[in-house]
């Protein structure tokens, strides 16, 4: 998998969400590779190729980061700004996908630079649904500067 | 007006030392005129005896002369003494002899015949008196020598026809004439021959004088004695005496007897003084018994008020206090003289600082603020004052300050419990203030909680179910797949009610926002989401009437909520009706608009109303009409939180009315 370019950064801790998640996509025909990172922690040390990603080449970023709030060790908002106040990553299409309705959350995942921000929603009809649209557009639609050259 | 009291007034003393200067005076004029008097008598009377000497040296002379004439007697040595001047100074050389006045007499000429009739010194004054003043008959001088004084009559001998006789040509006169006398010859008529000259010596006026003044000096001084006492006697009964009274009068006033008359009878000038002091003495007892009760009554005032009053001259540093200041300050008006420096000493270092700036800053300003003091009167422990006062300038320039002073310790006590008291609620309310916040905080992360992880198992139940129904339904018995649309089915419902709850608990927290609303784009909008949500239950021809409504001051979001959940409500028990209509409009109220909204639908029994707005509570089955029994809570919270009401009119089956109002009371 790590030969394999990498496509989609999933950050999730719950596995339920990850398969769910993983299953949308399918259902979508979403074919991009995708890796799971199971906290906060593991997403920056892949991203950044830190401790046991050290390894992999920092050329490679992924096209999409999907991004849980609710993480152990180091939470999806403090992911975020890190990604953000990065020139290297700030680039990168970050999608919050959580089942946080906060306010306090949506406002201040904007103020540090989210490029959407989804609420799961419980009826796996309507996540198919935005899944989709969301993988339709930040994978397929969306022009960036890794995409265009 | 120096009086000696109980004693002579010093005015009789003065009366008297007037009066007897005034007697000594008069005396000593009476007696100077008297004795003016007296020598004048004196002197006329013997101007008076020297004429009568000359009258009768004159007859004298004459009765000789015709005497001698007439009787022919020859001219001889014998009858020689017969002829009037010498017969004249033989009398008067017997005169002496036989007259113990020493009156002297005799005619004398500057050429005398006899040489005892030469004339002396004065004689021959009088002579040349004569001479000169030919007009004159008579000479009266007084003469000092120092042997003897007396006084000089005169009076001419003019020479007459018949002395022409043994005067006139020698040749002519008798022959004994011619023989005896070289001299008295040639005189012609009108000639001045000599004088008669009369001495009376001083002496005998003196003694006249002495004799006069003997008798006269003390009837005058008896007189004047009299007169004096008499005077004194009136002075003493018509004026001191009444005076004394007077005075006994105005010292029984003084001493507030003024039922005490006065004795004085009369209608004079002093006793209608004295009824006039009678008069005043009543008007003063009068005034004196009013100014009594009236000053009784402000004491009376102070001591109920605890408020006394003072006034301070600054310069001469004179204090004056009420009755009620002295309790106050707990002065003993027996033991304590008021002053400032008195007053200073009831107050501790602090205090007396404060005072002494606020005096400073008072007499700076010419204005006396307000003053709160603690004083120790050694009664009660702490004592606090209130001192208020205000300035005057009198003509002198001096600083007059006169205020009051007002016992607040009971109110000072209370302001302090009071002020305890605040602190405490304070503090408690501080207490149940972070309580709350920490409760608020509690309930933050409890909805996070289970927004976030209800959600996760929920969708993972709906989710999976989901994907076994349409993935694996091929081997799954039509049993288990009607299970698993029943799990996916409450999962879903379980997904709407977290929601629910979620948005009804953060009602509380969510700030409000309020503006002026149109109602009328707010409600096109919630209708026209409502009919696109295929979740929403609703007849398509269901008939929908907006009167004009007036704007509300409103949460825009908050409205939205309100309005959404009022009109689903009424789509959804309307769509059952075969004619379903719903209707919103307003009325107006003291309280500005009532709004409602109308619907023809089930309605409900009025007996369960006030389970309406409650969590949870339904009236109406789940398999009649779905709900979760938190729309209307949320209503009811979000219009509470606007200060608004919201109540509801029904019946079975004949509709219901929704009112709510967004600001104040329904009536």
């Amino acid at each position: 998998m790590s030969d394999q370019a990498i496509e989609i950064l999933l950050v999730e801790d719950n596995p339920n969400d990850v398969e769910l998640t993983l299953h949308a996509l399918k259902k979508n025909h979403i074919k991009n590779p995708v890796h799971v990172a199971r906290d906060g922690a593991e997403a920056l040390d892949f991203i950044f190729c830190r401790g046991t990603y050290a390894q992999r080449d920092p050329n490679t970023k992924p096209r999409l980061i999907l991004l849980d709030l609710k993480l152990p060790k180091v939470d999806g908002l403090e992911v975020l700004e890190q990604l953000k106040s990065d020139p290297k990553t700030r680039s990168i299409p970050v999608v919050i996908l959580t089942s946080s309705r906060e306010e306090a959350d949506i406002v201040k995942s904007y103020q540090l630079g989210v490029n959407s921000y989804i609420v799961k929603p419980v009826d796996l009809e309507q996540f198919v649904q935005a899944t989709g649209q969301l993988g339709m557009y930040w994978l397929v639609m969306n022009q960036t500067q890794s995409s265009t050259k | 007006m120096e009086y000696i009291l109980g004693g002579e007034l010093s005015l009789k003393y003065k009366i008297i030392s007037a009066t007897g200067i005034l007697f000594t005076f008069f005396l000593l004029t009476a007696s100077w005129f008297e004795f003016i008097e007296v020598k004048s008598i004196s002197q006329t009377r013997i101007l008076q005896e020297a004429r009568n000497v000359k009258g009768l040296m004159m007859a004298t002379r004459f009765v000789y002369h015709h005497q001698f004439i007439d009787s022919e007697l020859p001219l001889n040595d014998k009858t020689l003494g017969f002829l009037p001047a010498h017969a004249l100074s033989k009398i008067s050389v017997n005169f002496n002899q036989q007259h113990q006045d020493q009156i002297t007499f005799n005619n004398v000429s500057t050429a005398p015949r006899n040489d005892n009739n030469q004339a002396n010194k004065t004689e021959q004054q009088a002579i040349d008196f004569f001479k000169e003043s030919p007009q004159q008959t008579e000479y009266f001088q007084l003469v000092e020598t120092p042997d003897s004084s007396y006084y000089q009559y005169a009076s001419p001998l003019w020479v007459k026809e018949y002395c022409l006789q043994c005067h006139g040509d020698r040749q002519q006169a008798p022959l004994t004439i011619q023989q005896r006398y070289l001299t008295g010859f040639n005189y012609t008529l009108g000639d001045l021959r000599g004088i008669i000259s009369v001495r009376i010596p001083v002496k005998q006026s003196y003694e006249f004088i002495i004799d006069q003044l003997q008798i006269n000096l003390p009837i005058i001084a008896v007189s004047l004695i009299s007169l004096f006492v008499l005077m004194y006697w009136l002075l003493q009964t018509s004026i001191i005496h009444r005076l004394q009274l007077l005075l006994t009068t105005a010292n029984n006033i003084r001493h507030g007897h003024y039922d005490q008359k006065n004795a004085i009878k009369g209608n004079d000038e002093i006793a209608r003084l004295a009824k006039d002091i009678d008069r005043m003495s009543q008007a003063i007892a009068s005034r004196e018994s009013g100014l009594k009760k009236s000053q009784q009554r402000l004491a009376n005032a102070q001591r109920i008020a605890h408020l006394g009053n003072w006034d301070w001259d600054a310069q001469t540093r004179t204090l004056f206090c009420s009755d009620e200041t002295y309790r106050i300050l707990g002065w003993n008006p027996a033991e304590t003289y008021p002053s400032y420096r008195a007053f200073l000493s009831c107050l501790n270092p602090t205090q007396r600082k404060k005072l002494r700036q606020h005096l400073k800053q008072s007499i700076h300003d010419r204005f006396f603020s307000d003053l709160e003091l603690r004083v120790n009167n050694n009664q009660h422990e702490p004592c606090y004052i209130r001192v208020r006062g205000e300035i005057e300038i009198d003509q002198q320039s001096h600083l007059l300050f006169s205020g009051t002073i007002q016992d607040i310790t009971a109110v000072k006590l209370t302001e302090q419990k009071i002020n305890a008291l605040n602190l405490g609620l304070e503090k408690k309310v501080q207490e149940r203030t972070e309580a709350l916040a920490l409760a608020n905080k509690e309930l933050e992360s409890f909805s996070y909680s289970v927004s976030h992880d209800l959600r996760s198992p929920l969708r993972a139940i709906s989710g999976f179910s989901q994907i076994l129904l349409d993935d694996h339904s091929s081997e799954l018995s039509k049993e288990a797949q009607r299970y698993l649309q029943l799990v996916a089915g409450n999962s879903t419902t379980m997904g709407i009610l977290i929601d629910d709850l979620l948005n009804f608990s953060r009602l509380n927290r969510h700030s409000l926002n309020k503006q002026q609303v149109e109602m009328r784009p707010q409600i096109d909008h919630v209708i026209r989401e409502l009919f696109d949500d295929p979740q929403q239950l609703k007849q398509p021809n269901v008939e929908i009437i907006i009167d004009q409504l007036p704007p509300c001051y409103a949460d825009p979001a908050l409205l939205k909520q309100v309005l959404t959940n009022l009109i689903s409500n009424a789509l959804k028990f309307s769509h059952k009706q075969a004619a379903p209509r719903i209707e919103i409009s307003s009325q107006p109220s003291t309280k500005g608009p009532v709004y409602f909204i109308r619907d023809n639908g089930a309605g409900f029994d009025m007996q369960y109303a006030k389970k309406l707005f409650s969590v949870f509570q339904r009236l109406h089955h789940q398999d009649e009409f779905s709900g979760t029994g938190v729309g209307l809570a949320t209503v009811q919270r979000i219009i509470s939180r606007h200060g608004g009401q919201i109540w509801a009119e029904s019946a079975p089956d004949q509709g219901a009315t929704f009112y709510f109002t967004f600001e104040g009371a329904h009536e």
